[in-house]
Order: C-alpha cells, then structure tokens, then sequence
C-alpha cells in the first residue's frame, strides 16, 4: 500500500502537488507546528492636492479688560486665553507671499457722544510682527473736529475752518498727535497739505502743539487716483512708527495705516507698500506654517465706561 | 480599430471638460489664470472700559513773558510754542465718565505779598482771571466770555488809607487788584470780629475804579458801591474760620469789564477771597452766584468723554508787585462725576 501510494503521489499532477503544499501551508498556520509562509502585495496612493489659498486666524476672539482710558491693553488683560496675539495658519495648498490686515472702525466720531457703543474695538487694535515687535495701527481712523476750538494749539498758517481746513489728533493709546489738513488749490484735500505734531500731547505734556513751525516738515498729500491722496509720515515718539495717512478728497476722515493694504496708498507706490504685513515671495509662507501678529489693543482716552463694540480683526492672504 | 475610435472619443471629451471647468472658473473669479488669490479669515476683538473719572488741562505749562505792574496780559507762550502766543486753555473729559461739574483751584500766597519786596511773596496763579470761551455745543455755558477770577485772595491793607471813607464799623480795608484797575473795599462787623456766625459782617467796595488816571469810588459809604452780606462762618474743614454768604443772592458785581463774584471773609478780618470759578470756596453754593462757582455745571447735559471746553486766560498784575521772578503758581482743574470710579 505504502509504495502503491507513493506512486500514486508520483503520479500526481503538478496542479495537485501545489494544493498539497497550500494545504500544508494553511495547517502551518495553526498551532500544530506547520512551517510559517508570509506575503505581500502593493498598491499604489495617488493624490493630486487641488490648488487653493486659504488661511486660518485664531484665536476667533480676542477679549480685553475693563481698561482705562489711555491705557494699553495686552496678554494680560486678555480674557480668553491670555493670548499675546493671532496666529495665522496658511491652511490652504498655495504659498502665501502677501499678508494684510483689515479692522473696524466707527461710522463717525464717536468722541463725545457718551455711547462706548459708538466706538470700535477693531479701531483700537495695534500688531506688530515678531521680527520688529514695533506695533502698529492695521488701520486707525480718525475723523476731524471743526467744532473744536482748541486754543492752545497753533493751526499752520491760514488755516481757517470755513474754508474746508480740518483739524484733529492721531490717538495712540496716551499719546496724542495733533495734526491740521489745509486744503490745496481744489478747494479739497485731493492737494492738500498735512502739518503734524512731533512729539505726543500726553496728561503730563503738551507735546508739540505748534503745527506752523515747520517741524516736522508739512507733507503734501499725493493722490492715489481713486478720490483718495496719500502721504507717509513717521512719528518720532511712537518709536519711530512709519503710517501711510490717507484722506478722502472731501477731507471726512484720515486714516493711518501700516499694515492695511486695501487702504488707497498704503498698498501701491506712494506709501511704497507700507501697507503689507508680510509680502514675500522668496520667503513665503508654506503650507502649513504659521506666523504670528503679536496684538495690543490702544485705548484713547476719552471713551465711555462699559463694553465698545465689538470690532472685526480681518486677516488677507495672497499667494 | 473601433476600439480605438472609442478611445479617442473619451480624450477629446475630457479634455473639452477641461477647458469648460477653466472657462467656467475664470468666469466666476474674473481673474485671469495664474493671478494672486486672496482669501480672508477675521477674528473677534472685544473691549471693555473700566470707570474712570478723568480730565486734563492742556497746555502744562503758560508763561506770560515779562510784564509792567498794573497790567493785563492776555497771551502766554511756552517751550512748545516756540514763541507763538496763545490765549487760553482746554478742559478735556479724557476718562470713561460722565462729567458733570467742573471747577477750578489755584495757588494762593501764603501771607501778605505787598510791601515786602520780594517777587516771590507773591503766587502767579492768584493773578489769573478766566473766561468760558466754548463748550459743547447742547450745554448752557456760564457767564460766557466774562473774565473774572478764579479765586482771587486779598490781604487788607497795614497801613490806613487815608483818602478812604468807610463805614463806622469797619474792622479792616483793602483793594481788589485787578490789573491797572483797583477796587477798594471794606469789612464791617457788629463784633469785634468777621465771624459771621455771631456778628453781622457785611463787605462793601466801591464799583468805580482807582488807578493812575481816576480816584474811583473811594467814599464806602455814600459812594458807588456794591456789598455781600456774609451770614455764616465754617467752623472746621477745609475751609475753617470763613465767613460766607449763606443766603442768596449775595454776590457783588464789580471790576471792569464786570463779573459777578462771592466773597468770603477770613475770622480776623484780615483778608477776603473774591471769587467766581471755584466751587470749592466758601459760599460759593450758597452766594446766589451762576453756576454755583463752577465752570461746567450740569446734571442734565454732561460733559461727555472725549469733549472738551475751552477757556480764555489773563493775567492780572496788580501795581506794586516786586519786579523779578514772581513764584510759579499752579491752576488745578477738578471735575466730578456722577459716576464712581
């Protein structure tokens, strides 16, 4: 029997031999001390990423206080989380090479109205990147006072109200710059002339309340073309700050800006891109890296008790 | 062969697809291909304010240059100036509040300046007169454009005036200097001193005014004249032995161009303050006086945060004032609100 079923297995075609061996093979699996036999097999992932520029600012908010008047808000007056500032994700495909800011501002000038409702918090925002630390206004809107009479400060020249001269201040936190605009030849601010003040007006000083000496020297207002003009000023105390100031050709506000490059000026040659956060193309921001706008909020003096509106800190990429 | 026809169909299809999708999506962003793609994300920023009560007086600093005696100068200059004079001043609301009064405090010499021959005897600040020159704009102002001092301390005269004729009982006399303009005035009392709580004290000066030119009124009794009943005298506090006027109306009207004023009287007779912006004053709320010694006074329109008010200055030097360097003298500027802070 023994040799009939060797021969027998002899006989046997290659096909069954295999089957044998698989069988063995399965048995081997087991407990009962088969020899082992392992595979493999290999597919191939192909993904093709879309090309999209998206962005992520967090935290989504950003609570401050209560404050003073005058008074600086940071880390900690910050309620949510202590945050020092916003991180701005680059959450998209695309690398970003341009960074701008756009905040809130009141309608009209809430000064005087005893509503903390009128002003805007986005207005009081200050940022300022990690490589510099100097902190800026993305844009802060002032609007003019011609009730005022302020009699300590000395306007430019013919400055006179009825002809459309305006006059206010650029509050920075307890700082205080008074400026004058003068109209030019139109009538309107499109050639107009801004005169500043050098040094901060502060509780303790009067700062430079002398707007007709020349100094700093007057800067005449360039047009940018779209019913707005525009200068670059730089503010000696505020630690050298460099702003694009626009004003509307009907002198109804003046904005500072540095890093709102939607704001008519601040983004194009005659504030020679001031207006950027970050605009590089050599060293853009990749996918998934992230940079940071460390936040302060500047609080005027002369803003009611209680909650201000609730301004919108919006964050613009480009890639 | 139809295989490949089939083939072939498929590539033109989806590439005609892709040439829809590009058309499509430039369509829809008006961009052209290959230009920057902006995207935004915003975040929320929150801030609330404390209460807090504040006010500032702007400029610091007000030099009025070198001046004769008997003068008014109007203009002041100072470092930030640079030589450019200015005529007045800025109460601003700098805090959170609602500010509903506002008043005025100076420095005042602490004995009698004249005759010692010493500048600074004398206080600068005891030589200013304001004036409300602009508020906001749904406010009442107070005595607008009325130059008048804020709290004016004079010290009776040492020696007799002999050219003076005053009332029976008087305890002492004195000049209210205003300038080139003097007021004499007198104190009478029914006791042998002005304490109003328990003796009738009445001052009483002249309205026409003495200086190099002119006599003025110098008969106190049957003359030109204006007079206060004071009525009540504090017996502790800040203001401790000040008779004042507790009934109203019992203000003067003098000086020229003229303001109203409160007077008070010091126990001894000695000297007597004449004053229009300090609420702080005794009888200022008692005399009858408009707006009560303040120069924003209103519980109904406040002065609200970020407004201001300005005011007018001068300096009144008085003749017989020692030449050099008068000692600097300080203005304080006070407000209140209704708000606690």
């Amino acid at each position: 029997m023994n040799k009939r079923g060797e021969i027998l297995i002899i006989g046997l075609s290659n096909a069954f031999v295999i089957a044998v061996i698989l069988l063995i093979s399965i048995f081997s699996n087991t407990d009962t001390g088969y020899a082992q036999f392992t595979g493999n097999d290999t597919i191939t992932i192909s993904i093709n990423i879309s090309q999209r520029s998206m962005v992520d600012i967090n935290p989504g908010n950003l609570s401050y206080g209560p404050l003073d008047p005058g008074s600086v808000g940071d880390s900690d007056d910050e309620n949510t989380g202590n945050y020092s500032g916003v991180w701005i994700e680059n959450i998209g495909s695309t690398n970003i090479t341009k960074i701008w800011f756009n905040s809130t501002y009141p309608s009209q000038t809430p000064f005087g109205s005893g509503d903390p409702q009128a002003y805007d918090a986005g207005n009081f925002v200050v940022i300022a990147n990690e490589s510099t630390g100097t902190y800026y206004f993305p844009n802060r809107v002032e609007y003019p006072r011609t009730d005022e009479d302020t009699l300590y400060v000395t306007p430019p020249g013919t400055f006179d109200f009825s002809n459309g001269d305006i006059f206010g201040r650029f509050r920075n936190a307890s700082d205080e710059y008074f400026w004058a605009v003068m109209v030019g030849a139109s009538g309107n601010c499109s050639d107009g002339t801004l005169y500043y003040g050098g040094t901060a007006h502060t509780k303790d000083e009067t700062g430079d309340v002398n707007l007709d000496d020349g100094s700093p020297s007057p800067r005449v207002l360039v047009s940018t073309g779209v019913g707005w003009s525009a200068t670059n000023v730089t503010f000696p105390a505020a630690g050298g700050a460099d702003y694009c100031v626009s004003i509307p050709d009907d002198c109804s506000k003046v904005i500072f800006s540095r890093w709102n490059a939607d704001i008519p000026g601040a983004g194009g040659t005659v504030c020679k891109d001031i207006g950027y956060f970050m605009n590089s193309t050599a060293d853009a921001l990749f996918p998934g890296n992230v940079s940071k706008g460390n936040i302060k909020v500047y609080v005027p003096y002369g803003v009611p008790m209680g909650t201000v509106k609730n301004g919108l800190l919006t964050v613009y990429v480009s890639s | 062969m139809k295989e490949r026809k089939i083939g072939e169909s498929k590539i033109l299809v989806s590439f005609f697809g892709i040439v829809v999708i590009a058309l499509l999506a430039f369509i829809t962003t008006g961009q052209e291909l290959g230009d920057a793609i902006n995207v935004t994300d915003n975040a929320t920023i929150m801030v609330s304010l404390n209460t807090k009560t504040m006010i500032d007086i702007s400029p610091q600093n007000m030099s009025f240059g070198t001046a004769d005696p008997g003068t008014r100068v109007g203009n002041y200059t100072n470092d930030e100036l640079f030589g450019v004079s200015k005529t007045g001043f800025q109460l601003e609301n700098i805090g959170s509040t609602n500010i509903t009064n506002m008043w005025l405090n100076i420095t005042q010499p602490s004995e009698r300046p004249f005759a010692t021959g010493d500048s600074s005897k004398y206080d600068a600040a005891n030589f200013i007169s304001a004036s409300i020159n602009s508020s906001p704009d749904n406010m009442t102002i107070i005595a607008q454009n009325t130059m008048s001092f804020i709290d004016r301390l004079e010290y009776n005269e040492t020696r007799e005036l002999v050219y003076l004729n005053l009332p029976s009982d008087t305890r002492s006399h004195g000049r209210l200097r205003s300038g080139h303009n003097e007021f004499f005035w007198a104190l009478s009392t029914t006791g042998t001193d002005c304490n109003a709580s328990a003796n009738a004290v009445t001052f009483t000066i002249g309205t026409v005014a003495h200086n190099q030119t002119q006599t003025g009124t110098i008969d106190l009794v049957g003359g030109s004249v204006q007079s206060a009943t004071l009525a009540a005298m504090y017996d502790g506090g800040f203001n401790a032995n000040w008779s004042y006027s507790s009934a109203s109306p019992n203000y003067i009207t003098v000086d020229s161009p003229s303001s109203d004023y409160c007077v008070a009287a010091y126990i001894d007779c000695s000297k007597v303050r004449i004053f229009r912006w300090n609420a702080d004053a005794p009888g200022a709320g008692t005399c009858g006086l408009s707006g009560s010694g303040y120069v924003y006074n209103s519980t109904n329109t406040e002065l609200l945060p970020g407004d201001s008010m300005a005011m007018n200055i001068e300096m009144r030097v008085p003749f017989g004032t020692a030449m050099g360097q008068v000692k600097t003298g300080y203005l304080t500027v006070i407000a209140q609100s209704s708000e606690s802070s």
